[in-house]
């Protein structure tokens, strides 16, 4: 049977038991709502509500991050390949910043940066900047060493040293280090703007799904669930698989 | 026919220990030259050495070269061919795109019979095509030396035999002096106008290709590699 299929059978048993449940009328109205609610409060937030800015919100903070984050991570992984003390530095500095929770970075980067979207931004920074920077560096370092010989043969620059070949050739690595940092930035993000949600600052997801909790608004809080459910499988199953497609797998390179 | 480049009492190793003794080195233009011997005998490391790749590996010699000879290389591997460019890129890794340089490098693109893979990706290729478009890359670079360490080493019989011919063909074409290594006697005296026939450090020996001696050349190569 068709992976999807399977998938969208799953959902649909898992919804008609959540119905169940709701007829058997266990729970209060108020805090299980039926499917039918959920899904016409989603339709609701998303026509007159403000779903749809929340959501873009999220994406465009969420964007930021992850681009200033890849960014440096590249920038990064070129200086740690550069033997000596700057090398050492950055290595420490991975091993004592990776293992580190953006979330629980939250109250120093407040403190440091106030409160609003900048923080955010930076908590993503920080959700993807490690785990790619390891990868592409490991991308560079198991680069075959006949294309370092070839550049050396060849003549060829700097430049296309590092475009034409360097950073192709560790794409696979890069894509990897970035579905990690991805899985990172987008829980850190959500539980970012919740805190901010809090606070009554800052938009995006997080804050929506506080404001709804605030008002009791069990249906509307679900409906915002089931976007940041929908957002993730999109990311996952085809953003990443659009880009692997357009690359590595288009070049037959694979991993 | 003049000498390209020119080594006298070369020797090069590993870790003060030579591969290669006081060998008298001479590149003519144009010319190909077969280097021959036994697997680890020091072919590739003296193939890679001429192209600068190795020049820490060298204990002593010197070295007079006419001018500033261009050198390209061709590799063993099918893999040195860049996946995620397509063929013309390839070919034209480092190179500015002028009006000029896409027709040349269409032009030996036709030359080795593969101008009509010009825009494919290089996973769609055979190996021996794969191995062409190297030799393309490297004829772009208008080489004085061409350099090719057993490039035909991982084809079957008939693409090497296709190879091979090609190869002639574009020596003759654009005068080239090419050192080509590879373990295949035959092929070296199929290929080469000289062979150069390494046995252990210190000993090596020079053989003239002629139409005359071609025939009788592999028995005197093969007992000469058993001794």
């Amino acid at each position: 049977m068709n992976r999807w299929l399977k998938h969208i059978l799953v959902i649909i048993s898992f919804m008609m038991l959540w119905q169940l449940v709701f007829w058997w009328g266990i729970y209060p109205t108020a805090s299980f709502p039926s499917v039918f609610h959920i899904f016409r409060a989603l339709w609701m937030e998303f026509t007159q509500g403000d779903l749809s800015r929340q959501l873009l919100i999220t994406l465009w903070t969420i964007t930021k991050g992850v681009g200033v984050g890849a960014l440096l991570a590249v920038i990064l992984a070129f200086v740690w390949r550069k033997k000596g003390i700057v090398g050492d530095m950055i290595a420490t500095m991975v091993s004592v910043a990776h293992p580190l929770p953006g979330i629980a970075l939250l109250p120093l980067l407040i403190l440091w940066f106030g409160i609003g979207e900048r923080v955010i931004v930076v908590m993503i920074v920080h959700a993807v900047v490690w785990p790619m920077l390891i990868n592409i560096k490991a991308g560079l370092d198991n680069m075959p060493v006949i294309y370092h010989q070839i550049a050396d043969v060849f003549s060829l620059s700097s430049k296309t040293r590092i475009f034409e070949i360097a950073l192709p050739s560790s794409l696979p690595f890069m894509l990897s280090g970035l579905k990690t940092g991805w899985a990172r930035a987008w829980r850190a993000m959500i539980a970012g703007e919740m805190v901010f949600g809090v606070i009554g600052q800052s938009g995006g997801l997080g804050t929506y799904l506080f404001q709804k909790r605030v008002f009791m608004d069990t249906p509307g809080l679900l409906a915002g669930l089931l976007v940041i459910i929908a957002m993730g499988i999109f990311v996952e199953e085809f953003f990443f698989s659009f880009l692997e497609n357009s690359t590595i797998k288009r070049w037959g390179m694979g991993q | 026919m003049k000498v390209l480049m020119q080594w006298s009492s070369l020797s090069i190793g590993y870790d003060k220990k030579p591969l290669v003794e006081n060998l008298d080195l001479i590149i003519r233009s144009p010319e190909i030259l077969c280097v021959v011997g036994e697997t680890g005998i020091g072919k590739s490391t003296l193939l890679r050495f001429i192209a600068g790749l190795q020049e820490k590996e060298r204990l002593s010699g010197t070295v007079t070269e006419v001018n500033q000879i261009r050198k390209a290389m061709v590799f063993q591997e099918t893999d040195q061919i860049f996946p995620w460019k397509r063929v013309l890129s390839n070919v034209m890794i480092g190179m500015s795109k002028t009006t000029e340089n896409l027709s040349q490098a269409k032009a030996i693109l036709r030359e080795l019979g593969i101008e009509d893979k010009k825009d494919a990706y290089p996973y769609t290729l055979s190996g021996g095509q794969k191995q062409r478009v190297a030799i393309a890359r490297a004829l772009m670079r208008k080489p004085d030396l061409l350099l090719m360490d057993e490039p035909f080493g991982s084809l079957d019989v008939q693409n090497r035999k296709k190879n091979q011919e090609i190869l002639r063909q574009l020596f003759w074409h654009h005068e080239l002096s090419v050192v080509f290594v590879t373990h295949d006697l035959q092929e070296a005296i199929d290929l080469g106008d000289r062979i150069l026939l390494l046995k252990n450090p210190g000993h090596h020996q020079y053989y003239e290709v002629t139409d005359k001696n071609r025939q009788l050349l592999l028995p005197q190569l093969l007992s000469e590699m058993r001794i």
